[in-house]
């Protein structure tokens, strides 16, 4: 019982500190604890009487030991970046956290995963200025990372991604981070520094995974109707039986990559005729089973229109394409 | 008559020797202090059982406990009385509740160093007004009060456990 009150005290004091200094994250459980190197002194003092006469108070001796070094750290990998293949100078953003009692410096390497679809190239890691996002502002770490206690550091994986990926792959990779600190294996030292790894396996190294990935088209369809003719009135046509109506389909590419292959099919509604001839796309004129556009059945049920490869720069990554039909 | 001169002179004498037996205490103490600070280690002994001793403190993280035994004796030739032994909480140290012992005495515990009471009477006023049991961060410092006086040469240790912060 006495360990465990004494536990729960701990967790209190660092709830404490951490809202004390405004830490909104939680990562750093060392928030609080006692400084590595510290030397901690107990002195008692005693008092007591000869006889009926008080005696001069007596301090005991200064007992000291001195706060040994724990080593943790914590890295955590961020948001999946999204990217395209053959794009060069692509990041992924990582977290690296010194959750020790005291200063240390991390050696950071980077690892490919096997069990993903594709490895990238070139890879480099680089410090963030302190903007969370990868730019010309940030620098290159060639050396072990150095962290106070209590601190952490925007850092990401920069690499190139081959042009063999396709829509939908990932490929995962994991930055390692590694205390430059050797923890003390000899015989423990009361009054000098001792290093004990502290992390998850005691091994003084901890990591976290991120992936790229190849964004997948995504297209957004849109459909809409209007009245051409009625028959009666040229101004306003209503959709009277007899009237011509024009269906609008305008597909939009919002993804990062071409989408290819992009074929519309529509089914013609109940109650209305399909006007033979009828289709167009991007305002060209299509002859029904002429190749492009392709209709179904006798009377016509349904249609299909070949719109090609839709494009996902902006401005020109949307195909419009219409057909007609005639209210029963 | 003769006699009657030398037991007087006698108890001048014995008068005499005590009254500088105060004056020297007062110079030099009629008890001395040792303070240890110690972990406990679990260790397998011969007859394979776990067990636990008290070592030096090698490697102490925060939240690491450390065991301080305080010993007092009595150095003199005369009975030490109302023998009261005070141990502040180190800095960056929390007390752990319950751990506080001396053999034949009467432990109270101080949350500001100064006026001590058993820990059962103490309480701490929260910032909306209310008061609250002490707990194990709040006391400042333990005090160890002998109920019978040290012998000459006679030597006891109170003990109590605290963590790192």
């Amino acid at each position: 019982m006495k360990p465990f009150t004494g536990r729960i005290k701990r967790v209190a004091l660092a709830m404490m500190a951490l809202s004390a200094v405004g830490v909104s994250s939680s990562v750093f459980a060392a928030v609080g604890e006692t400084t590595a190197g510290i030397d901690i002194t107990n002195t008692a003092t005693v008092s007591y009487t000869v006889g009926t006469s008080a005696q001069n108070p007596v301090s005991s001796n200064v007992a000291t030991f001195r706060v040994d070094q724990k080593v943790d750290l914590t890295i955590t990998g961020g948001t999946p970046t999204t990217t395209n293949p053959g794009a060069l100078n692509q990041a992924l953003i990582y977290t690296v956290a010194n959750t020790g009692n005291g200063n240390d410096s991390y050696t950071l390497s980077v690892s490919q995963s096997a069990a993903d679809n594709f490895d990238t190239t070139g890879i480099e890691i680089y410090l963030d200025n302190g903007d969370s996002t990868f730019g010309a502002g940030d620098t290159l770490i060639s050396a072990p990372l150095p962290l106070a206690r209590d601190t952490s550091a925007v850092v990401f994986i920069v690499s190139d991604i081959p042009l063999t990926a396709t829509n939908g792959q990932t490929a995962i990779l994991t930055l390692t981070g590694t205390t430059t600190l050797t923890a003390n294996t000899g015989a423990d030292n009361p009054t000098g520094l001792d290093v004990v790894f502290a992390d998850t396996g005691n091994n003084g190294t901890e990591g976290d995974d991120n992936n790229y990935a190849i964004e997948a088209a995504t297209l957004s369809v849109v459909k809409s109707a209007s009245v051409i003719s009625d028959g009666i009135s040229v101004s306003n046509p209503k959709a009277i039986p007899g009237a011509v109506v024009q269906y609008t389909i305008v597909v939009t590419n919002t993804g990062g990559v071409q989408a290819t292959s992009v074929t519309l099919t529509d089914d013609i509604p109940s109650n209305t005729t399909y006007v033979l001839n009828s289709m167009t796309l991007g305002g060209t004129p299509l002859v029904d089973n002429g190749g492009t556009g392709t209709t179904t059945g006798a009377p016509v049920s349904q249609i299909s229109i070949n719109a090609g490869n839709v494009g996902f720069a902006p401005g020109s990554n949307s195909v419009t394409a219409t057909f007609r039909v005639t209210v029963n | 008559m003769k006699s009657k001169a030398l037991t007087r002179f006698a108890t001048t004498l014995a008068f005499t020797l005590a009254a500088s037996g105060i004056a020297s205490a007062a110079e030099k103490s009629c008890v001395s202090l040792n303070n240890e600070a110690q972990i406990e280690q679990e260790y397998t002994d011969a007859n394979g059982q776990k067990a636990k001793r008290l070592v030096p403190p090698g490697k102490v993280l925060p939240g690491g406990e450390v065991v301080y035994t305080i010993t007092a004796k009595n150095t003199c030739t005369t009975p030490a009385d109302r023998v009261v032994v005070d141990n502040p909480i180190p800095q960056h140290m929390t007390y752990v509740m319950g751990s506080a012992l001396g053999v034949g005495t009467d432990i109270t515990f101080s949350l500001d160093g100064k006026t001590y009471a058993k820990l059962e009477a103490l309480s701490v006023t929260q910032p909306d007004g209310k008061t609250r049991p002490a707990q194990a961060a709040d006391i400042k410092s333990i005090r160890w009060t002998y109920g019978n006086a040290f012998a000459p040469g006679a030597s006891g240790f109170v003990r109590f456990r605290a963590t790192v912060k």
